[in-house]
């Protein structure tokens, strides 16, 4: 998967992405959602990227 | 103790808690209180509905909507069992935290030690029933939310399997994460309370088409086969943590340590679909009113609203393999067991934490240990432990079952507390 964890390309997501989303962020709060979405990108990294594209993507609870 | 001085002890100690945001007298007052529950006093989140009050969430954002027109499932399930309602309890903002640090309102303080955290997001319910003020609280676990608390506050408490309980009239986080949940201070209250929540609700889409099975009094005898669990769980309990699971093992005649490969993918799943869903389901408000959201979760919440398709998907095709390495465990074990936090309550304010060897966030640290397990649904008792290392506080055991076995959860948290090794006495105020 993309990584995105880097401020650079952290930042460039963020703001790309909040036009897409319709928020209309400050430069200050662009750099505070980057801080904190490099978190996210960092708990995405941690994810194995060897899974099947069959896998179907959750678990059925039925019991 | 009338309904009036219940009430007058809630408004005495809770000037020194914080765990209560609103009393309901009247419907105290007017409860049947008949049933299997007859005259147990509980509190509720307060994100579940109660007719006649406004469904807050932890958020000032909700406090002008009206008043919630009809009790949530939970809340109705409780008074019609005979239980007494006595007042909707404090959480973090939406249920994003594990320490009740909620700016708008206060931090919910532990009774066993005013300077630190309740735990999260269920605080102010697992606070209320450790300090006498409730029998009963109602929380709701989406990566821990009682299983964390549970542990910080010295009480027991349980999250069902995924699906178990009806969320009609809860305020949702993370939907396909959140369980109805339920603190007490003795596993015979805990399964009363729990048995009172079950029974088919064809008004929640949600809800799995299960029969009820009533555990009745948990059964400290049940046999069962029970392992430890290694690995992230062992790498990331602190001291007291690990003396506490030492503790019930041994009690519980687990003699077999176990590895989950993917518990430190899994606490990363679980935290991504919870971001994605609940940036989603905020995403309007992060439009509007972001700028009246709690600081703490203001841009988390705006980062969670960004987060990829693609990652989330992901994060969902781990929880299938997650669920698939737990029922392989539990092809050969009834129970697992491992520390509900790394460590016993935080101090209000703390950052960072020492750990494992590494410096992490100290609230999302608190949540290590509960966050890989989610995702997989299966029913999660905590039973309160006080290790010496501890030092006079508390920390929790979860005591994990097959998906449906709410009843060997209780059985063990039973036998534990039969056993005097976990206990949850009324702290001293």
């Amino acid at each position: 998967m993309t990584d995105l964890s880097d401020a650079k390309s952290a930042r460039r997501y963020v703001e790309a992405a909040a036009v897409a989303a319709g928020l209309d962020l400050s430069e200050d709060e662009v750099s505070a959602t980057v801080e904190q979405f490099q978190i996210v990108a960092r708990l995405a990294a941690q994810l194995p990227c060897d899974l099947a594209d069959t896998l179907e993507p959750a678990p059925r609870f039925e019991p | 103790m009338t309904v009036a001085e219940q009430l007058a002890r809630v408004v005495e100690f809770n000037n020194r808690l914080n765990a209560f945001t609103n009393l309901t007298p009247n419907r105290a007052e007017q409860a049947p209180g008949q049933g299997p529950l007859a005259r147990k006093s509980f509190a509720f989140k307060n994100l579940y509905d109660f007719a006649g009050l406004t469904t807050r969430a932890g958020s000032v954002i909700l406090a002008d909507n009206p008043p919630a027109t009809e009790d949530s499932a939970a809340v109705a399930s409780l008074i019609a069992a005979g239980a007494i309602p006595l007042g909707a309890t404090n959480m973090d903002e939406f249920a994003f935290g594990f320490t009740t640090e909620n700016s708008h309102v206060g931090p919910a303080r532990n009774p066993h030690d005013l300077s630190r955290s309740a735990g999260g997001s269920s605080g102010g319910s697992a606070a209320a029933v450790a300090a006498g003020l409730v029998d009963l609280a109602l929380g709701t676990d989406t990566n821990g939310s009682v299983r964390v608390p549970a542990s910080f506050c010295g009480v027991f408490g349980l999250k069902p399997t995924y699906g178990r309980l009806s969320r009609r009239g809860v305020f949702p986080f993370s939907t396909s994460l959140d369980h109805v949940g339920l603190f007490a201070r003795s596993t015979a209250d805990l399964a009363a309370g729990y048995d009172a929540l079950q029974g088919r609700d064809p008004r929640d889409p949600m809800q799995a088409a299960r029969v009820v099975e009533l555990v009745g009094s948990s059964d400290p005898d049940r046999v069962l086969k029970v392992a430890v669990l290694g690995g992230h769980f062992a790498q990331y309990a602190g001291d007291a943590a690990a003396e506490a699971l030492k503790t019930a093992a041994t009690a519980l005649g687990a003699n077999q340590t176990v590895e989950l490969p993917l518990a430190a993918a899994a606490r990363a799943a679980g935290a991504l679909i919870t971001y994605a869903e609940a940036g989603e389901l905020h995403r309007k408000r992060l439009k509007t009113d972001r700028h009246r959201l709690d600081p703490l979760i203001r841009y988390r919440l705006t980062a969670a609203a960004l987060t990829p398709a693609q990652w989330y998907l992901q994060a969902q095709r781990v929880r299938r393999l997650l669920t698939e390495q737990l029922a392989a465990l539990f092809q050969t074990y009834d129970l697992l067991i491992a520390p509900a936090t790394p460590f016993p309550a935080l101090t209000i304010g703390t950052d960072h934490v020492e750990l494992g060897g590494e410096t992490l966030p100290a609230r999302s640290a608190a949540g290590i240990m509960t966050q890989p397990l989610t995702p997989a649904g299966v029913p999660i008792a905590v039973a309160p432990l006080w290790p010496e290392a501890a030092e006079g506080l508390p920390v929790g055991v979860q005591l994990i079952a097959r998906p449906w076995r709410e009843a060997d959860a209780l059985a063990a948290a039973a036998r534990l507390e039969q056993a005097g090794i976990a206990a949850a006495p009324i702290a001293t105020l």
